[in-house]
């Protein structure tokens, strides 16, 4: 009988440490699926109150910060007011400095940087994109300096160089060597738990078969030499 | 036996904190009764929570129990924290949260009146509206010119608001209070701004009541913020045809250090121990939605200003002042070849002045100012360099404008003051112009 009990509390108490972790951890994947589900503020929404709640009690853990800038760079994307664009891209900026104060030498919280000097380059383009897109350029490249496989940096450069006019060295065709990189990259990699950074590999695909369309479009020839 | 009792208790435990649930349910709402959506409603120091939905409804069911803190926040909005008691029942609760102050800080031109603080201002123009504005000839302080409160003096340039001269507009940059922003001034010549309208991102510009930090200004508070501090050595050069103007700016560590080539000295030692008033309603409307890749304002503003100061002999309306001042500014935006069109169009009631052929004590009014003007922007890249070339013509209509008579100091032989009217340099203006923004390495 107190055998029994003896296995029984060990049990009870392992359960509840277990169970707060992957609550934890499942609360979190959960939504950000629902991210990947549907491009909706709403979702984002969800993302960023979910990491939020996540955050204050997990105060040394980058991941929900992360999260949570994530979600409110997107909703940044998505939002059309001016004003809320911006509350949005200065609350993020606000959590990466803390994801960056927990650990510095993440290579994924350079890549968020990057992504949300992208987001303030769509509010007024003309003024904020030759303010930016240097900073985003070098978030990258430092991101690369701390992990090279990591497959999002890929991801950004070749989405920054397609958007990018042909005239300075952009455009969809440049963007083809990146994004075949990136797909390479993501191929091999495997993410470090449920909650770690995972996303980008379907947008990637897209938008390589997007420049690949184009490409075919106007050089029908040229495709027919590559595999 | 043993195995039963502990498998009992297990199902004891896991069912108790099922049956005993707490059920929080209500509606989240703005202090003007709307609702909030999304906002996060959490028991402080769980994870346990919900979002509000789009009509700021939520419900929340937990098996916590005892007091808790519930907290509700929201993006945009201040946070509530709201004692609770977790007894196994339903809690149903209205919440108001208020709204967070707006403060906007990377836009540009804020016309308006300042509230304490300065917090609450309205987005007018930005930086890019004030280089392309067909009005202002891609000078800074003439653009502000189409903002309701201000008159057109073509003659002399600057910002003349509400019946003040351009020395009674305070102009601060980055805090720092502007003796001299204008260009040095020749007889008819306008003035221009000394400084490039690309050189600030955040500028207030405030025709009513003002804090008292402003307090040697008479008519109005100008207040520019440049960029930060420029993230690299900046120079700038602007060509047009009757002259050129370079600007530098160097950047050390925690520091940068703007010059343009001019000079300028304009210290007004004139007593003024003069009276006056002005009064006026301003009118402001922007559109920037309502028509594809275009942007529109007008603005209109009536002034009845009387003084009597410098020279003059009895209390009437500054010469330079017009009473009624509309302004129509549109710009379209093309994508390809990258440019914006723009049109202005500028009117004046007639301005005052004194005819002593007819009566020292009497005002007479020139007629009405009109202009209309035309520019094309084109934005491009010279040697990696950012550029915009523009053209622009100037009272396209030409309507002859009159800005006033100079008379003669005494009469001639036959007792008539002579005069000769005070008029834009020329009738119809042309301007083609380049700027070239020089940084220490491409952008691109």
């Amino acid at each position: 009988m107190i055998k029994a009990f003896l296995i029984a509390i060990p049990l009870l108490i392992s359960q509840n440490i277990l169970s707060s972790d992957t609550l934890y951890y499942s609360m979190l994947r959960k939504n950000i699926d629902l991210t990947y589900k549907d491009y909706k503020l709403e979702n984002y929404r969800q993302l960023a109150n979910c990491s939020e709640r996540i955050l204050l009690v997990y105060k040394n853990e980058w991941i929900p910060y992360y999260y949570r800038a994530y979600a409110y760079i997107n909703m940044a994307f998505i939002e059309v007011n001016e004003s809320n664009k911006e509350m949005y891209c200065d609350k993020a900026q606000e959590l990466i400095d803390e994801a960056f104060k927990i650990k510095p030498d993440e290579s994924e919280i350079y890549v968020l940087q990057s992504m949300l000097y992208f987001a303030r380059m769509s509010i007024s383009p003309m003024i904020n994109g030759p303010l930016y897109l240097p900073k985003a350029a070098s978030a990258l490249n430092d991101a690369e300096k701390l992990d090279p496989g990591n497959p999002r940096i890929y991801y950004l450069k070749g989405k920054s160089t397609m958007n990018t006019p042909k005239f300075f060295g952009g455009g969809k065709e440049a963007a083809i060597p990146i994004f075949e990189k990136a797909l390479n990259v993501y191929s091999r990699f495997k993410p470090k738990s449920i909650v770690h950074p995972s996303w980008g590999e379907e947008d990637a695909l897209r938008l390589y078969n997007e420049c690949k369309a184009e490409l075919s479009e106007k050089n029908p020839d040229k495709l027919t030499d590559k595999p | 036996m043993t195995k039963f009792i502990i498998t009992s208790i297990f199902l004891v435990l896991q069912l108790s904190s099922l049956l005993c649930q707490t059920t929080l349910k209500g509606t989240i709402q703005t202090g003007k009764n709307q609702p909030v959506i999304g906002a996060n409603i959490y028991f402080k120091g769980t994870i346990e929570g919900t979002n509000s939905d789009e009509q700021g409804n939520f419900l929340l069911s937990t098996d916590l129990t005892g007091d808790m803190t519930m907290v509700v926040s929201c993006i945009g909005y201040k946070t509530h924290e709201e004692p609770v008691k977790l007894q196994n029942d339903t809690i149903e609760l209205l919440i108001i949260l208020p709204e967070n102050d707006v403060e906007l800080k990377e836009i540009v031109v804020y016309a308006g009146t300042f509230e304490a603080g300065d917090k609450k201002k309205s987005v007018v123009l930005n930086k890019l509206d004030m280089a392309t504005n067909p009005v202002g000839f891609g000078d800074a302080l003439s653009v502000l010119r189409t903002l309701p409160g201000t008159s057109n003096a073509g003659d002399e340039g600057g910002l003349f608001v509400r019946g003040g001269e351009q020395n009674e507009t305070k102009t601060i940059i980055d805090g720092l209070m502007v003796e001299s922003p204008y260009t040095a001034k020749m007889p008819n010549v306008p003035v221009r701004g000394r400084f490039s309208p690309m050189l600030f991102r955040g500028t207030v510009f405030s025709t009513g009541g003002y804090s008292a930090e402003y307090g040697q200004a008479l008519s109005s508070v100008l207040i520019l913020n440049s960029i930060d501090t420029p993230e690299k050595d900046e120079a700038g050069l602007s060509l047009f045809m009757s002259g050129a103007n370079f600007s530098g700016t160097r950047k050390w560590e925690k520091s940068s250090l703007s010059a343009s080539t001019q000079y300028v000295n304009l210290s007004p030692t004139y007593s003024n121990n003069g009276s006056g008033y002005a009064k006026g309603i301003d009118l402001f409307y922007r559109d920037s939605k309502s028509i594809k890749n275009g942007d529109f304002w007008i603005s209109y503003s009536f002034i009845n200003s009387r003084r009597n100061y410098k020279d003059y002999n009895f209390s009437h309306p500054p010469f330079f002042l017009s009473t009624h001042n509309l302004s129509v500014v549109y710009k379209h935006r093309i994508s390809k070849p990258d440019s914006y069109i723009s049109t202005g169009y500028e009117f004046s009631s007639g301005r005052p002045y004194i005819n002593p052929n007819i009566s020292l004590i009497e005002i007479q009014r020139t007629k009405s100012y009109n202009n209309l003007s035309l520019s094309i922007f084109h934005f491009t890249r010279l040697f990696g360099k950012f550029t915009m070339i523009y053209a622009q013509v100037g009272n396209i209509l030409g309507s002859e404008n009159i800005f006033g008579y100079r008379y003669a100091d005494h009469p001639d032989e036959y007792g008539v003051y002579e005069s000769e009217p005070v008029l834009p340099v020329s009738r119809r203006s042309y301007l083609i112009g380049l700027f070239v923004s020089f940084t220490g390495k491409p952008e691109m």
